[in-house]
């Protein structure tokens, strides 16, 4: 689980494992470094900004299109701030 | 004696549930795992991420190393060598809480919860997941066994079986013979058939065995991403791959081994190498302990990976029937994430959390040709149903399938640090 506390509390912070989690299948553990770009202590502004602009203008037939497809505004949130935290070098 | 989650930690979140825990005292609620696949190493290893150290968390699986499916194809191709697809659960077995126990899991005793171990010994659990992948029913298709397998592979389990059958492609003459038998649906992995077709025609080509050609006999009349498979054959290997379904080649009426031959309704041929993958079921554990259904494969709650025959079990990966999700590692990997959270909920007592689910497969025609085909799931209505995908377009630029190959080549690298890492 990830330590920090956000808006929701703790339900919050689980429900952001479990979306963190996906990530990690295609970008690694605490968000990768190798040729899927590695997300992990990217600013949290850049993460939410890419990640809203898969959600409502990605290009088709694309991964991330899809994954962001169902992300909602405080999802965004969550994960940018989770992966601004981690370094690939101490992923979980 | 039976484990109850206190009645205090149910209104928190996992955190406070799991100090909860703690601060009882008592003897850890136990999680047992068994198999150490795509399904059990990732389940075993987020409970062990996320339950930080209050869980007991045991994975039962019998091999030191595991050999990946996944790219076994690119091996058959000569884009990989056989140990680059096998891995060893050293990092895992390094984590705290997590202990993995060699061993084969001959039985389950669901009444007492319980799962006895070939060598005599057994665990006992509070919550088990099952990963145990496929069994293959060799019965499928007539005259094929265990033994006629050591002549017509199927490496359809990763290992010595994948070696064996790349050992007898490479050996194929040119001008000679390969016949490939599909299985029927449904089956794991399913464009992993014809990316195999693919692979094969490109080692072909590569040893300048121009003349030999393959012919798939499908039990079905349509299979994953066939315009796109179909469309990679006429383009890259013209001539070469002869697919055929059930109006061209009547029914499949058996192989004989000792022969070399395969027999459908209108003839018998003799070929110099046969891939024979049969019908599929789930793995023998979890049909045995009751979890199957009459399709041979086991019912699931969609939203938390929980049997549909019992509660205290959680049955992920190949052998359980996930809706809409294809039979593929990613898609293991991804029930095993909730699987692992719903576990630790019931244990600790802390409220669930929504399931995500998905699974992107890249199939290659060539070293520098990929397609693929993508999913997102969420449960809807009692099933797992895809609320998102795409499959890859048939005439799409050569630039947007070699960066296909590329981003394959990186999933595999960090799916293997998110299962066994
Ligand atoms: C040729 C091919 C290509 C593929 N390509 C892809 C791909 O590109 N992408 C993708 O996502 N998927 C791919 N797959 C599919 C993928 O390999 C499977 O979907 C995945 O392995 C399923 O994981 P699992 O945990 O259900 O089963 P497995 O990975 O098979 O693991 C099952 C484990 O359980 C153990 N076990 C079984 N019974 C017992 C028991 N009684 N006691 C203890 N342990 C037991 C076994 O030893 C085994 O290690 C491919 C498959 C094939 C055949």
């Amino acid at each position: 689980m990830p330590s920090y506390a956000t808006a929701g509390g703790e339900e919050a912070s689980d429900r952001t494992a479990a979306l963190a989690a996906r990530c990690a299948a295609c970008h690694g553990p605490g968000g990768g470094r190798g040729a899927i770009p590695a997300i992990a202590g990217l600013p949290a502004r850049e993460i939410a900004d890419k990640l809203r602009f898969f959600r409502d203008a990605g290009p088709k037939r694309d991964v991330m299109t899809t994954r962001a497809s169902r992300l909602s505004d405080a999802d965004i949130d969550a994960l940018a701030n989770y992966f601004a935290s981690r370094t690939p070098d101490r992923p979980d | 004696m039976a484990f109850r989650p206190s009645r205090r930690a149910v209104v928190a979140g996992l955190s406070s549930a799991l100090a909860a825990v703690s601060a009882r005292g008592a003897a850890r609620p136990r999680l047992v795992i068994v198999g150490g696949g795509v399904g059990g190493a990732t389940a075993a290893r987020y409970a062990a991420i996320w339950g930080r150290g209050a869980l007991d968390v045991a994975m039962v699986e019998p091999s030191e190393t595991y050999a990946t499916c996944f790219f076994s194809n690119l091996y058959l191709g000569g884009l990989r060598s056989f140990d680059s697809l096998v891995h060893d659960y050293e990092a895992l077995a390094r984590r705290p809480g997590l202990r993995i126990v060699r061993g084969f899991v001959e039985r389950i005793d669901r009444e007492r919860k319980l799962v006895a171990l070939s060598d005599g010994s057994s665990l006992a659990y509070d919550r088990l997941i099952l990963s145990p992948g496929i069994d293959l029913d060799f019965g499928s298709v007539p005259g094929y066994s265990d033994v006629a397998a050591e002549v017509m592979p199927h490496a359809w389990k990763a290992g010595p079986q994948t070696k064996l059958l790349k050992a007898r492609l490479d050996a194929v003459p040119d001008g000679g013979l390969i016949v490939m038998i599909a299985p029927p649906n449904p089956y794991r992995c399913p464009p992993g058939p014809y990316e195999r077709v693919s692979m094969m025609a490109h080692a072909l080509q590569a040893a300048g065995k121009r003349k030999t050609r393959i012919v798939v006999l499908d039990p079905k009349d349509k299979f994953s991403k066939m315009g796109l498979f179909q469309e990679g054959w006429d383009r890259r290997y013209p001539g070469v791959v002869e697919w055929q379904d059930p109006t061209i080649h009547g029914g499949i009426k058996g192989v004989d081994a000792a022969t070399m031959t395969v027999a459908t309704d209108f003839e018998e041929r003799r070929a110099d190498l046969v891939n024979v993958i049969p019908a599929q079921r789930a793995g023998r554990i979890a049909r045995d302990a009751g979890l199957a259904d009459a399709t041979g494969y086991c019912p699931i709650d969609a939203s938390s990976m929980r049997s549909a025959a019992d509660a205290s079990v959680f049955v992920i990966g190949d052998a359980c029937i996930a809706g809409d999700m294809p039979k593929s590692g990613f898609a293991a990997n991804s029930q095993a994430k909730v699987a692992a959270l719903a576990a630790l909920a019931d244990l600790v007592g802390a409220p669930p959390t929504p399931a995500y689910y998905e699974s992107t497969c890249w199939s290659l025609l060539t070293p520098t040709d990929c397609v693929k085909v993508d999913g997102v799931y969420e449960a809807r209505g009692g099933r797992i149903k895809e609320v998102a995908g795409f499959v890859s377009d048939t005439g799409e630029a050569d630039e947007r399938r070699r960066r296909n190959v590329d981003e394959a080549q990186a999933w595999y690298d960090a799916m293997i640090a998110d299962v066994f890492g």
